[in-house]
């Protein structure tokens, strides 16, 4: 007799579960049509833009693959996370298979009856393998929830009740299928052993017992009723397992904006209130992200302020707004609470870092910054209600046009600039590129030293470029981080304007945020240049031979830390890590938080000028990672995480042993020229550092 | 009630003392290129208390400069962090004036504007520090001054004003109209809203020059620049450096204790 | 046509004392006064003053004015100026000296404008100029970074507010002759118009900053109020006062009272030590009056260390303890 399954084998009234799938079909619908009606409190926004399509299909395999829980294409995961990836990916791949061997059974039975023989066979194979995979998912989650008990993760009832039906639907499945075994034939065909759980489930109950049948009846119906009492729980309490819509409807509709631009503030002109200080004037693609949140917490154990020791945890945040959402909009008494001081605490708020550690972590593409950035906006904007290291800064952009307060008592912006022979843009030699050196690059005693040097490679290796000079103004990124839009949109179109005017095509900086905000941001004001950051330009120069490496007899070891703008925001880590494997000199250790899971230096978001009175300070954590590797040096790539090593090094008395070096200053040391020009040359500037080659 | 405040645009005094450049034939200070001039310290305080009276007791604040054209800018700021009117009085070589002429002109331009409570102005001038061109508009307008406050008030009919001494400070009240002088105590200037901003751009400033206002400059002046240098200062610093900085403090020590400083 | 002659000096008094500055004011009054071949008087106004005529004399005055009505018994802005007026009305001087103080830069301007007198402010030096006889008047402009040399043509009196500390007061010689001449000045009480309420003196615990001969500041990089514990306990070891900067004050880190600089409190120790400061013009002229003076900053670059002695180029959260563990060692020795 060829294998085949009878439906409803045993079971009358079996064709119950169709009525009762048809009653509970309309409260799925009507749950999701109730909770979407939640979202439309937001304000409309287009996300049927140009792509969009193609993020539909990118965002399914994503979502396939697991990218982001398994860590595919980007830096390794940690065992703990391997292991959640490799549990979700278990009952998620298990589910489908399960839902895809019962939709093929539905067919069979209605349609066509093609599962005999061989089909049969093997779709009950990938149901058995579904099966076991949802039960192994279900048993890591449990013994990681409730065992292992990671600190990024809290525990709900909602969790429970999915764990545990989850589990008994499973068990029960597999009780079920050894039952029939059992009670099919005294001797079961051998076919049945593809079905190889069920069937060593079986031998333990006793093959051949029929007295098993009124068991198997039993506990079908039990399965039945845990199944639809489970989808009536989860309809009525919103359960977080509705993220298998959610989610990947999220995932879906993401941000599809270059990673580093933030969204502006639309007809800035006529505006009365900026910013956000109520959950309704978000979108409803922002209040979506907060039913997509399943409180995984992979962002906070990857925000630096969390990690630190402030009260800032970016899943609080999320999940904080979704409670809001819910008591100001959808219950018959609206609890309405301040969304600015009492849902988020200000605090929070300005101590996020806008590191993008937290989106790039969330498996469910939640946009935690844009978010926090709307509400600083209406801190900043409309409340002037700033910490008062801030306002110091903004006042500091009002009336000295950059953000270093009391810098002005030691350089001036042109003074970085001296004993070098520079092309100043529009008064000397014509060019279309412009070295834009910055305002820490300029201000800052330690970082022109980074400016000085990549002035002399980029000299030595023939670029012709120009430099705007002692009148350099601010890009406008501090202003637009902290939320003071106004003055960053004023900034942005001047400068703009004065490269349009000397045909400026091409810029060059070895600022990561004066690098973001121009690449990224400046064509939103129809500002389109080609933007390089300096770990770009070199590698391009070093592999068109324009410098090389030098040979040294002393090795060093050294790490690397990549800064978020230039890394996670433009996904630039490649560049320095080829220039610096490309230094013989160099043994270069990685940290075990590097790449797209590196931990920021604390200076990014404008607190680089603010203070850091709560918890430890993270460019001390991160100077201590950096130690830790067992490096003698860490190079960067930014101003901004040159300070803040800077400062740790210091604070930590390492500066005997440790020392932090930009990108360039460590290729300066380790270069030299050619293009027909003698290495110990005449082209060589008289301030290059002693120990190079040729001097 | 209608406030109004002083305020002067200056050379940033931040410029490193390093860069500090003077023309001595010219007798005045030439800031070096890329820095621009910026609000006098005081004058901001001044504006900062005249906003906090207007947020109190909803007065109506005007913002008055006498200076060359680049002057507008700041008159700019002070409407966009919440003055209601600017007045601009234009004179190209404002910078040459003395404290005399310099008071002699906003008096007039006080007396052509009328309706006032209260004036308040900067202590002293951040570029030439003379501290005189409050109290003079006072004398001039024959109104009470009060010079050097921490706080403004107003009590009844009364301005209230807590004036800063050496170690402490006197509680002063003085009938109004009346003038008050206002120094850094007062607290930090607020920032422009956003609201701010776009408001002051719509607002008309008035633009005046010294023939508007009755302002005749003729044998005003009393104080007559002779000479302005830049003294020499610098001393050859000792850096004490060691192993170590607890080492590098005891060298210290034991220097000051060899010097019998201590 | 008027004729003014005569040096005059305001004086004042604090605690039942002549204050420092008056001394000082007699100081340089004299040497004008003799190189213009004229007298100097001195104006003591107030009961507290009616003792001190003698001492006016000691230190130089040739006349003392005693002006000592009830409503001027204590300082009010109004009835001084109205009385000083009169006074200068009657004696018609051609040098007029305040001292940069609470009370001088407070009447100075008005005294100008009723005297219909020119005005310098804050001067650090007053000479005489042979050729055209007028008061050369030298005073710190620019936060301190230039002197200014001005002078008075034509309006009289010539008026000058002087610097506390920066002229030498003359040996006090008790044989010196001297006219006493007390007035009788008119106050009505309607010539007050701003009336002082109450005065609210702030607790200096220890040291007053301008007697101390050792003063230790700070700056915004001390960057927090805790920080200056440290300064008050090192201050405490070397029996001196603490200072703040402008900066530091603004920032909430140290009261007010505490700031040294342009319009803080001018101090003249024989040893300042400057923590965590950059050394703004406007600080410096503060404390430029120091004999010594000793930097510990982190930035070596920082402008103070151009006008110091020494320096440590280090944290003063790592460089102060051991510094003061020292002096403790030091000071048992």
């Amino acid at each position: 007799m060829e294998a085949a399954r009878e439906a409803f084998w045993h079971i009358e009234y079996g064709w119950l579960i169709y009525l009762l799938g048809l009653l509970l079909l309309p409260l799925i619908g009507y749950t999701i049509y109730r909770r979407r009606r939640l979202w439309q409190i937001g304000k409309p926004e287009g996300r049927f833009e140009k792509g969009r399509i193609k993020a539909f299909v990118t965002g399914t395999i994503d979502i396939l693959l697991h990218k982001r829980l398994l860590g595919i294409g980007a830096m390794p995961l940690s065992i703990g996370e391997l292991y959640a990836g490799v549990m979700h990916l278990l009952i998620f791949g298990g589910i489908l298979l399960l839902l895809l061997v019962t939709s093929l059974f539905a067919l069979h039975e209605h349609v066509a009856a093609f599962l005999r023989g061989r089909p049969y066979l093997v779709v009950s194979l990938l149901g058995e393998l579904g099966g076991v995979a949802v039960l192994s998912g279900i048993i890591m989650a449990a013994i990681r929830r409730y065992i292992l008990r990671p600190e990024r993760l809290d525990n709900s009832l909602d969790d429970a009740v999915v764990l545990i039906s989850l589990f008994l639907l499973t068990i029960t499945g597999f009780i079920l299928e050894a039952l029939r075994i059992c009670a099919t034939v005294p001797t079961p065909l051998w076919e049945e052993r593809w079905s190889f759980a069920g069937f060593a489930l079986a031998g333990v109950f006793g093959l051949g017992d029929a007295s098993l049948l009124p068991w198997y009846q039993r506990i079908w119906w039990f399965h039945v009723i845990i199944f639809y009492g489970a989808i009536v729980y989860l309809c009525l309490s919103f359960s977080k397992l509705f993220h298998v819509i959610i989610s990947p409807v999220n995932i879906f509709f993401r941000s599809l904006r270059p990673k580093g631009a933030l969204a502006p503030i639309a007809d800035l002109e006529e505006a009365e209130t900026f910013g956000i200080a109520n959950i309704e004037d978000f979108t409803w693609k922002q209040l979506l992200d907060l039913d997509a949140c399943t409180s995984c917490g992979r962002c906070q154990a990857s925000c630096p302020a969390y990690i630190s020791g402030k009260t800032l945890s970016p899943k609080r945040l999320i999940q904080q707004m979704k409670i809001h959402m819910e008591e100001k909009f959808n219950n018959r008494m609206t609890i309405d609470r301040l969304l600015i001081g009492e849902v988020i605490a200000e605090e929070d708020i300005w101590s996020c870092t806008t590191c993008r550690a937290c989106q790039e972590a969330c498996p469910v593409f939640v946009e935690h910054i844009d978010k926090i950035i709307e509400m600083r906006r209406n801190l900043a904007l409309t409340e002037s209600r700033m910490p008062e290291s801030v306002q110091l800064m903004v006042g500091n952009m009002f009336s000295r046009g950059h953000p270093w307060t009391g810098a002005q008592h030691m350089r001036l912006k042109g003074d970085w600039m001296a004993g070098l022979d520079l092309n100043i843009l529009g008064k000397g030699r014509d060019t279309d590129t412009l070295l834009w050196v910055g305002c820490t690059g300029a201000l800052t005693d330690r970082n022109a030293e980074v400016t000085r040097s990549l002035v002399r490679i980029l000299q030595n290796a023939e670029v012709n470029f120009a430099v705007w000079g002692a009148e350099e103004p601010c890009c406008g990124d501090p202003a637009r981080r902290i939320g003071f839009e106004i003055l960053f949109v004023e900034q942005a179109q001047q400068n703009i304007a004065f490269f349009q005017e000397h045909r400026v095509k091409k810029i060059i900086t070895a600022c990561p945020h004066c690098f973001n905000t121009m690449k990224n941001e400046y064509p939103q004001w129809g500002g389109v240049f080609e933007v390089l950051h300096h770990s770009q330009l070199l590698a391009q120069l070093l592999s068109s031979g324009k410098w090389k490496p030098t040979e040294r007899q002393d090795r060093r070891r050294v790490t690397y830390h990549d800064s978020c703008y230039l890394g996670r925001y433009n996904d630039i880590f490649q560049e320095p890590r080829e220039i610096l494997h490309q230094l013989p000199q160099l043994d270069v250790i990685e940290m075990s938080r590097c790449g797209q899971r590196a931990l920021c230096c604390g200076g990014g978001g404008g607190r680089i000028w603010m203070e850091e009175p709560v918890g430890t300070k993270i460019n001390r954590i991160r100077t201590e990672e950096a130690v830790k590797s067992g490096s003698e040096v860490v190079v960067t790539a930014c101003p901004f995480c040159l300070q803040m090593f800077d400062e740790g090094i210091r604070a930590k008395e390492l500066d005997k042993t440790f020392k932090v070096m930009d990108l360039a200053e460590i290729v300066e040391e380790n270069m030299t020229f050619f293009n027909g020009h003698d290495r110990g040359g005449t082209r060589f500037v008289a301030s290059v550092p002693s120990g190079h080659d040729g001097v | 009630m209608n406030i109004i405040v002083c305020i002067k645009q200056v050379p940033d005094p931040e410029i490193p003392p390093a860069k500090f450049r003077i023309d001595p034939e010219g007798k005045r200070v030439m800031p070096p290129e890329g820095v621009a001039p910026v609000t006098s310290v005081f004058d901001e305080r001044a504006m900062e208390a005249a906003l906090q009276l207007k947020d109190k007791y909803q007065a109506k604040v005007t913002a008055v400069t006498l200076g060359a054209s680049a002057a507008k800018s700041a008159i700019r700021h002070a409407l966009s962090i919440g003055a209601d009117e600017g007045v601009h009085i234009q004179h190209e070589a404002a910078g040459e004036l003395d404290s005399f002429e310099t008071a002699f002109v906003l008096t007039k331009a006080i007396e052509k504007i009328g309706d006032y409570s209260l004036i308040l102005c900067g202590r002293q001038a951040a570029d030439w520090d003379a501290g005189q061109v409050g109290s003079l508009i006072a004398e001039n307008l024959a109104i009470p001054v009060v010079t050097v406050a921490r706080k403004v008030d107003l009590k009844d009919s009364k301005v209230r004003v807590e004036s800063v001494m050496q170690d402490g400070y006197r509680v002063i009240e003085a009938p109004m109209p009346a003038l008050v002088t206002v120094s850094s105590e007062i607290g930090l200037p607020r920032l422009p809203t956003g609201m701010g901003i776009l408001k002051a751009s719509r607002i008309k400033i008035t633009n005046w020059n010294v023939q508007d206002i009755g302002a005749e400059l003729q044998g005003v002046r009393r104080s007559q620049l002779l000479r302005l240098y830049i003294p020499v200062r610098e001393t050859k610093c000792q850096i004490i450096e060691a192993d170590t900085v607890a080492e590098a403090a005891c060298e210290l020590a034991l220097c000051l204790r060899k010097a019998k400083i201590i | 046509m008027t004729e003014f002659k005569g040096v005059m000096v305001c004086a004042e008094f604090v605690n039942g004392k002549m204050s420092p500055i008056t001394m000082e004011l007699l100081g340089i009054g004299r040497r004008l006064a003799d190189d213009l071949g004229e007298e100097l008087s001195a104006l003591l106004i107030g009961k507290e003053a009616v003792p001190f005529s003698r001492e006016a004399i000691a230190y130089g005055g040739e006349r003392v004015y005693l002006v000592s009505n009830s409503p001027l018994d204590s300082y009010n802005s109004d009835a001084y100026t109205e009385a000083i007026t009169n006074v200068c009305h009657q004696v018609n001087p051609s040098i007029v000296l305040l001292g940069q103080t609470d009370m001088g830069r407070d009447l100075a301007p008005r005294l100008a404008v009723r005297l219909g007198g020119g005005l310098a402010m804050d001067c650090i030096d007053l000479a005489i100029d042979p050729q055209t006889k007028l008061m050369l008047q030298t005073r710190p402009v620019f936060g301190g970074n230039a002197y200014a040399v001005m002078i008075t043509p034509t309006a009289r009196p010539q008026m000058a507010t002087v610097r506390p500390k920066t002229m030498s007061s003359l040996e006090r010689d008790d044989s010196r002759q001297g006219e006493v001449v007390p007035l009788e000045i008119g106050i009505e009480s309607s010539m007050i118009k701003a009336e002082i309420i109450e005065t609210v003196k702030e607790e200096v615990l220890g040291i007053k900053l301008e007697e101390a001969e050792i003063v230790v500041t700070g700056g915004r990089g001390i960057g927090s109020v805790e920080g200056f514990d440290i300064l008050r306990e090192l201050a405490g070891v070397l029996g001196g006062a603490v200072g703040a900067t402008r900066a530091a004050c603004d920032e909430g880190l140290t009261p007010a009272t505490m700031q040294v600089g342009q319009t803080g409190k001018i101090v003249s120790p024989n040893l300042y030590i400057a923590v965590a400061l950059s050394g703004a013009v406007q600080h410096l002229a503060g404390c430029s009056g120091s004999k010594h003076m000793v930097v510990i900053n982190t930035d070596p670059d920082a402008y103070i260390f151009k006008v110091a002695e020494w320096g440590i180029v280090a944290d003063y959260k790592t460089s102060l303890p051991p510094f003061l563990e020292k002096l403790k060692e030091l000071s048992t020795q």
